[in-house]
Parts: C-alpha cells; sequence; structure tokens
C-alpha cells in the first residue's frame, strides 16, 4: 500500500512541480512584458505631451523674441494652464541656452539643476531624454527633457517631471493579480491531477488489497469491476491464476491422499512379511516337534522335551506379536522427546531374524552427546526401518552395515551405509519416488523411502542419499532438535 | 512525511519566496539610469566678431515656420563657408528694411516687391534668386479659392471678401493692382479686403470661410492643395524673391554665399536630402542674380503704383 502511495505521491510532484515551474515561467515572462509595454506607452506618452508643450513653449519664446508678441507671462500663463490639465505632471522648468532655469512651474521647489545641462542642450538631443528616477520631494518621476530647437538653433530646453507613481501602482497591482491567477491556476491543476492519478491508481490498489486477502484455503471469485485497462488484464490473469492454483491445490491433495493409502498398504504388506518371516521358524521348530511327538507317542521323556521346546517357541512368538503390536500401535504424529539411538536399537532388535539370516556385520558408531529431538518416535523408526530393510535388501550375500549418529548445530544426523549393490547413478534422482522399486514383483512397493521422506520433512529435516554401484550406499539424515514442532 | 521531505519542501517554499520578491523587487524598480551625455561636440556660436553675418527675412511667414525653414540654410553655410551667419527675424517687411538701414543685418531674404522698393534707398545688391520646381528662377502668385467655392473666374470675386499678405508683398499687390484693372474691377467692389501679415495666415482665413479667396505665393498654395483649397488664377513668371546683401559687405563672403549656394544640384542625392528640410521655396537651388533681372517687373509695379 505505502509503495502505491509513493507512486502517486511521485507523479503528484514530478507533474505537479513541472506544471507550477511552466506557469511560474509563464506568468513571469508575461509580466515583464506587460512591464515594458506599460512603461514604453507611458514614456511615448510623456514624450508626446512634452513635444506639444515644447512646439507651443517655442511658438511662445520666438514670437517674443521676433517682437511679434510683448513678454507679459505667456509662457508662466502657459505652463500654469497646462500644468491644471495635467495634474500628471509634477513640474516644468524652462532652461536657457547656458542651462539657467527660465520658468519653473513652481518657485517653492528645491530641485537643483542638473549640472550637465549644458552639455545636454549643446549635444542637440532632438528626441530629447528620459529617465526614470525616485526624488524625495516628488516621488516616483519620469523626467523628460526636450531641447527647444530648430535644427541648430536653440532656445534652450524644456524639463518635465511626470508621476509615475499611477504606473508603479499598476504594475503592483498587476504583480498581485498574475501571482494569484498563477497559484489558482496551479492549484486547480494539481487538483485535477491529484484526482486523476488517484482515479488511474484506485483499481491497482485495489488489486494489491484483493492479492493481501488472497487465502490459499479459501478461494473466491475477486470482486472487483475490472475496467478496461491494463490493470484490468492484470486483474483478468490473477483471477485465472488463482484458480489454476485451486485446481493444482486440489490435485496435490488427491495424490497426497493417494501416497497416504499406498504408505498404509505398504506398512500393511511389510507387517504382514515380517510376520510372516518371524512366525515362520518358531512355527517350522513347532511342526517338527509335533512331528516327532507324533511319532513317538509313548517316549515320554522326548516328547516332554519336545514340548518345551515348542513352548519356548510359542513365547518367541508371543514375543514378535507383542512388538509388533507396540510398532503399530499409534498412527497420529504423537511429538515427544526422542533419543533417536534408542530408536535405532529398538529398530535393530526388531530386526533381528533377518540379521541372524543373512550374514550381516553391524557395526554401530552411535554419539552418546545425542540430545533428544521433539519427533514422532514411531515415525522416526519407521525411517530407520525403511533404510536398514533397503539396507539388508542390497546385501543378499552378506556384508558389513554401518549405523552412526553424531550432533550437528541444532540438529543431529543419522548415517546408514552399507556395502550393497548399490544405485546405479541413473536411478539416484528416482529412488524417492512413490513407487519406484527395482525388487521384483511382490517384494517390493517402492514407497519405503518415498514414506520416509515425507516423515523426515514433515520434522524439518532433510535425506540424502550418495551411492557408488558395486560397492554400496549411503543415506544421510538429518533432523532439526525442534522439527517436529 | 519523513523529516527529509518535509526540510525539502520547507526549502522549496523559502526558495519560492525569495523568488517572488526577487521579482517583485526587481519589477517594481522601474528606475532608468541617467543617461551619459556626451561632452559637447561643437562649442557654440562664436562671439559676435567680424566674421559673423546677420542674415534678416522678411516676416512672409510664422517665425517658427521660418526657423524651421531658413536655419537649416544658414547652417549649411555655416558648414561649407568660414564664416558664421546667424538669422534675425524680424516683425513686419518694414522692419527688414530698417534693419538693413541700421546694419543690423548685412544679407537678406527679402521678397520682390520690397527688394524693389528697398534698392531705390539702400545700398543693396541682389546676388541669388531661387529656382521653382520646374527649375526657373521665378515665381507666381496665385489666387485661392477654397475647393468647393463657386467662384470660377476673377470678374466673380466682385462683391466677395478677399484676404491679402502684406501689402510691401508682390502677391499682395498684384491682384488689386494689375489683375483687378484687367477684368475691369476696383477694390471698392469687393465687400472687403484686408491685409494679413503671413501668407500661410491667408490660406487659413479662406479655409475657415471668413474670406471668399485670397492671394499667396504658389509655393505656399501647393502645400495645401489637397487640403481644401484651390488655384483661380495665376500671374505671370515674377523673378524670384532675391537672396540680398549689402554693397558694403565683403566680396569674398558675398562670392562664399553664392559658391556655396549654386553648387547645389538637387539632382544630385546629396543635395536632395540636404534640402529635404529647407523651405519649400530653396528646395530646388538657386540662380544667380543680378540687380538688372528684376528691372521689367519694377516697370510694371511702377504702371501699379501710378494706378490710384
Ligand atoms: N541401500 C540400498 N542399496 C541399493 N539400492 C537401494 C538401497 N535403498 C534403496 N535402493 C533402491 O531404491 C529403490 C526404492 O526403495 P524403496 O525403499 O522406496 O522401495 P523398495 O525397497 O523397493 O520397496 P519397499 O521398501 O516398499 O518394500 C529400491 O527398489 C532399490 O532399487
Ligand atoms: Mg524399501
Amino acid at each position: 500500500m505505502t509503495r502505491l502511495k509513493s507512486l502517486k505521491t511521485r507523479m503528484l510532484v514530478y507533474v505537479g512541480v513541472l506544471i507550477t515551474l511552466l506557469m511560474v515561467l509563464i506568468s513571469i515572462s508575461v509580466l515583464f512584458q506587460w512591464r515594458s509595454l506599460i512603461l514604453s506607452n507611458q514614456r511615448q506618452n510623456a514624450l508626446a505631451v512634452a513635444q506639444t508643450l515644447s512646439v507651443s513653449i517655442l511658438d511662445a519664446l520666438i514670437y517674443q523674441e521676433s517682437g511679434l508678441m510683448q513678454n507679459e507671462g505667456f509662457v508662466e500663463n502657459h505652463i500654469h494652464n497646462f500644468l491644471n490639465k495635467n495634474p500628471q505632471i509634477k513640474f516644468v522648468t524652462i532652461h536657457d541656452q547656458r542651462g539657467q532655469i527660465m520658468v519653473r512651474s513652481s518657485y517653492d521647489e528645491k530641485e537643483s539643476v542638473r549640472s550637465d545641462w549644458r552639455h545636454f542642450l549643446l549635444a542637440g538631443r532632438q528626441d530629447g531624454e528620459m529617465q526614470i528616477y525616485h526624488s524625495d520631494l516628488h516621488g516616483w518621476i519620469l523626467e523628460v527633457n526636450l531641447p527647444l530647437q530648430i535644427h541648430s538653433r536653440s532656445w534652450g530646453a524644456l524639463r518635465l517631471g511626470f508621476d509615475i507613481e499611477p504606473t508603479r501602482k499598476k504594475l503592483q497591482e498587476m504583480f498581485f493579480l498574475l501571482s494569484a491567477f498563477t497559484i489558482i491556476t496551479a492549484l486547480i491543476i494539481l487538483t485535477v491531477i491529484y484526482f486523476l492519478i488517484d482515479r488511474l491508481t484506485k483499481s491497482l490498489r485495489q488489486l494489491v488489497a484483493e492479492m493481501n486477502r488472497f487465502d490459499l484455503e479459501n478461494i473466491q471469485p475477486v470482486e472487483i469491476q475490472a475496467e478496461e485497462d491494463e490493470v484490468g488484464v492484470l486483474l483478468a490473469n490473477f483471477e485465472k491464476m488463482k484458480q489454476r492454483l485451486a485446481h493444482s491445490r486440489k490435485q496435490l491433495i488427491d495424490a497426497q491422499r493417494q501416497i497416504h493409502n499406498a504408505e498404509k498398504l505398504a506398512s500393511i504388506g511389510r507387517l504382514a512379511s515380517g510376520v510372516a518371516h518371524e512366525i515362520n521358524n518358531p512355527l517350522q521348530g513347532l511342526k517338527s516337534c509335533l512331528f516327532a511327538i507324533e511319532k513317538e507317542p509313548a517316549n515320554h521323556a522326548q516328547t516332554k522335551s519336545y514340548l518345551a521346546l515348542a513352548n519356548e517357541g510359542l513365547d518367541h512368538i508371543a514375543v514378535i506379536v507383542q512388538k509388533l503390536l507396540g510398532f503399530s500401535r499409534q498412527h497420529a504424529k504423537q511429538i515427544t522427546r526422542v533419543d533417536l539411538n534408542d530408536a535405532i536399537d529398538k529398530v535393530l532388535s526388531l530386526l533381528a531374524y533377518r540379521l541372524e539370516k543373512a550374514d550381516i556385520t553391524i557395526e554401530r558408531k552411535l554419539d552418546d552427546r545425542l540430545p533428544p529431538i521433539e519427533a514422532d518416535t514411531h515415525l522416526i523408526q519407521e525411517v530407520i526401518m525403511n533404510l536398514l530393510l533397503n539396507s539388508f535388501d542390497s546385501m543378499e550375500e552378506g556384508g558389513v552395515l554401518k549405523i552412526a549418529t553424531s550432533v550437528r548445530a541444532n540438529a543431529v544426523c543419522l548415517s546408514v551405509s552399507d556395502s550393497g549393490c548399490g544405485i546405479p547413478e541413473q536411478n539416484l534422482d528416482r529412488i524417492f519416488d512413490p513407487f519406484f522399486s527395482t525388487k521384483e514383483e511382490g517384494k517390493g512397493t517402492g514407497l519405503g523411502l518415498s514414506v520416509a521422506l515425507g516423515i523426515v520433512e514433515t520434522h524439518g529435516g532433510t535425506i540424502t542419499a550418495a551411492s557408488r554401484e558395486g560397492e554400496g550406499t549411503t543415506f544421510e539424515v538429518i533432523l532439526p532438535l525442534q522439527g517436529g514442532l | 512525511m519523513k523529516p527529509g521531505r518535509l526540510f525539502l519542501a520547507l526549502l522549496l517554499l523559502v526558495v519560492g519566496i525569495l523568488v517572488t520578491i526577487f521579482i517583485y523587487r526587481s519589477m517594481m524598480d522601474i528606475t532608468t539610469p541617467r543617461q551619459a551625455l556626451a561632452p559637447p561636440t561643437r562649442t557654440g556660436p562664436p562671439p559676435s566678431g567680424q566674421d559673423t553675418v546677420h542674415v534678416g527675412v522678411i516676416s512672409r511667414f510664422s517665425p517658427n515656420l521660418l526657423y524651421e525653414g531658413y536655419q537649416p540654410i544658414l547652417d549649411y553655410l555655416n558648414r561649407t563657408t568660414p564664416y558664421h551667419f546667424t538669422l534675425k527675424l524680424s516683425s513686419s517687411y518694414e522692419q527688414t528694411v530698417s534693419q538693413i538701414e541700421r546694419d543690423e543685418i548685412q544679407a537678406a531674404f527679402l521678397g520682390t516687391f520690397l527688394y524693389l522698393k528697398a534698392r531705390k534707398d539702400h545700398a543693396i545688391q541682389c546676388i541669388l534668386k531661387p529656382l521653382n520646381s520646374q527649375f526657373k528662377p521665378h515665381f507666381h502668385s496665385v489666387i485661392v479659392t477654397r475647393s468647393d467655392s463657386p467662384i470660377a473666374t476673377i470678374a466673380d470675386l466682385a462683391g466677395k471678401r478677399l484676404a491679402l499678405p502684406s501689402p510691401l508683398s508682390f502677391s499682395g499687390n498684384w491682384v488689386i493692382h494689375y489683375e483687378f484693372q484687367k477684368h475691369g474691377l476696383k477694390t471698392g467692389d469687393l465687400d472687403s479686403l484686408h491685409h494679413f501679415g503671413f501668407h500661410h495666415t491667408v490660406i487659413y482665413q479662406v479655409l475657415r470661410g471668413n474670406f471668399d479667396a485670397g492671394v499667396v505665393k504658389d509655393r505656399v498654395a501647393e502645400e495645401f492643395l489637397d487640403r481644401g483649397i484651390r488655384i483661380l488664377a495665376a500671374s505671370e513668371p515674377i523673378p524670384g524673391s532675391p537672396i540680398i546683401v549689402k554693397k558694403s559687405l565683403d566680396t569674398t563672403i558675398t562670392r562664399a554665399i553664392q559658391t556655396a549656394l549654386l553648387q547645389i544640384d538637387v539632382h544630385q542625392e546629396e543635395y536632395r536630402d540636404l534640402v529635404r528640410s529647407w523651405d519649400p521655396e530653396f528646395a530646388f537651388g538657386f540662380a544667380p542674380a543680378h540687380d538688372r533681372d528684376y528691372d521689367d517687373i519694377e516697370k510694371k509695379i511702377g504702371a501699379i503704383e501710378a494706378v490710384p
């Protein structure tokens, strides 16, 4: 969920920052475009006004000079009227050719005369000169300096101060307006993007939630309304995958049940053959005793000794039956503290009759310091039983069977080594498969190792085989101390 | 939110605010640097000494028009001759004559009529006359009316109001003393007759409808041909308004003026640019002039003046 959220935030941040930056850039360029437009407009305006004034003042000066008009304050009057009609003009001064002030709009002002006036006049700037500055007396001023000049003939210069404060106010208003516009627009765009991304990631988030809810034990169809986008396809595939999973899970359970049944059959078969073997010998003894007694019923002394023998045989059979009963009594997994060495001894005693029959030497190398493990005794015994039976089967002409235990980190190790026929390399991969057997019909079910593997794995352990054909085989079982829990 | 992210967001915010403040300040600072002014390239007019020639102009136009049209001619002379020429305006035709008398001016742009009057009493000498648009050294006086006026011939002027320029100008005399005679009219036949200071004033009076017709120099009338003025009749060619010098003026100066102005050939690009700002009367160059060129017209005017 957090990853998705961060995807959303990241998209939002990237797109948002990009758009905001773009908006800001556009706003700034618009702002400065407007600014230069307004200012140049203001300048043109000021220049036009100044030029109009300069023409009439120049005319007046020339008329006065040529005696066509008496100097009766016409220029002063004109400027006075002009200022009254143009409140945006703060001051007007007229300078003579030497730069001295001839006429000024107000006499109490302390405006200093520019020191470079003379230069300005003589430079003969027909187009005038303009400057914007802030003065303590008038505030923000756009000053226009125009020569009063016809060709090379100069009568002085005109200096006008325009109040440019309203323009600044306008610029300020524009700035705030555009700033507000930028912020609001950016916010609107961000909100729209937010909801857009939210919509886009909604189905994705739903899918993730669905995946989180997914339970192998209880597979249910997805409830999300799949949209016709990539996420929708994903959802559909997820649904299919779930169904496949459910299907294979069912198959797995079936197979497990089959194996379980086969295992049952196998242990029954093994038990049956074990019982047959165990009981056959004493039964043969009993039969020959009964035969001898039948031949000479009068020979009491002989009969007595034969009966004693028969009794011994029956006792043996009773012991065997009792052991078998003890071995197969429990089926459910019952975890207790198990001493692996004891379990080995128990199985060995159970198999004593086969050991005697075949010419097999047992070499026990059991570690005394072996810690007990948490496991089911009967299941562990079954594993040992299976391994030993396989080894016996591989050593029909006799051999050496080595059984060893050792301590590992948090685990114990059991190794069963025989000097039997060995396993061909190509079979080594398959020996743990259920029903894989090389033994003749009726002798081997091919379930022994498969059952052993199942048991070891339920105890959290491992079982491995190493073999060389004709030389022998070694099985190694590692069981964790707490594996049964 | 992780503290790193928070810090980043705060940093961005601070940077944004700083940038905004910076932009605001640079936007509100509209100060422009005071332009560095070039030091004077030319020193002012030399203190009035012997080399300064004062040039008078009769007040045929308003003084600012005279400065506009005549100052560049003097600027040209100042550039091309070693002498210094300054313009001296007057308030009337007579004042220019008295300026000659008092030696306030040593040269002058006179009108043909005034020149003929003045040469009788003063030692003046005609040196140049301007060429007209056909490159002939004369001009015409013309009678103008408003374009929408019903007046078709000079005879129609009977009972009408007539505006004239100065009585000392040729145009101010020609119609009433010469054309009227030809058409059997007398000044008394007019509703009214008035002399104005400048040729342009005559045109403006006609345009305003204060007068039904007026008489001006052709060069002035031509300015208004597409602005509501129509030419009713024109005089015969009159020798152009002369440029005169006092006979006492140094002949080298006189010759310098003549050489400078005669070399103007408006067929050449450089001179066309030069005369663009000059008074249109002088925009086609000059011809040399002699006092005798005006003898013919003097006789005619003598006849005119003989008429009561
Ligand atoms: N110690 C061994 N030596 C040689 N071959 C072995 C040994 N252990 C197992 N195998 C081979 O692996 C096969 C499978 O063994 P597994 O115990 O699963 O079945 P099985 O012994 O044939 O039958 P079951 O144990 O059910 O009676 C055997 O048939 C045999 O070929
Ligand atoms: Mg087996």
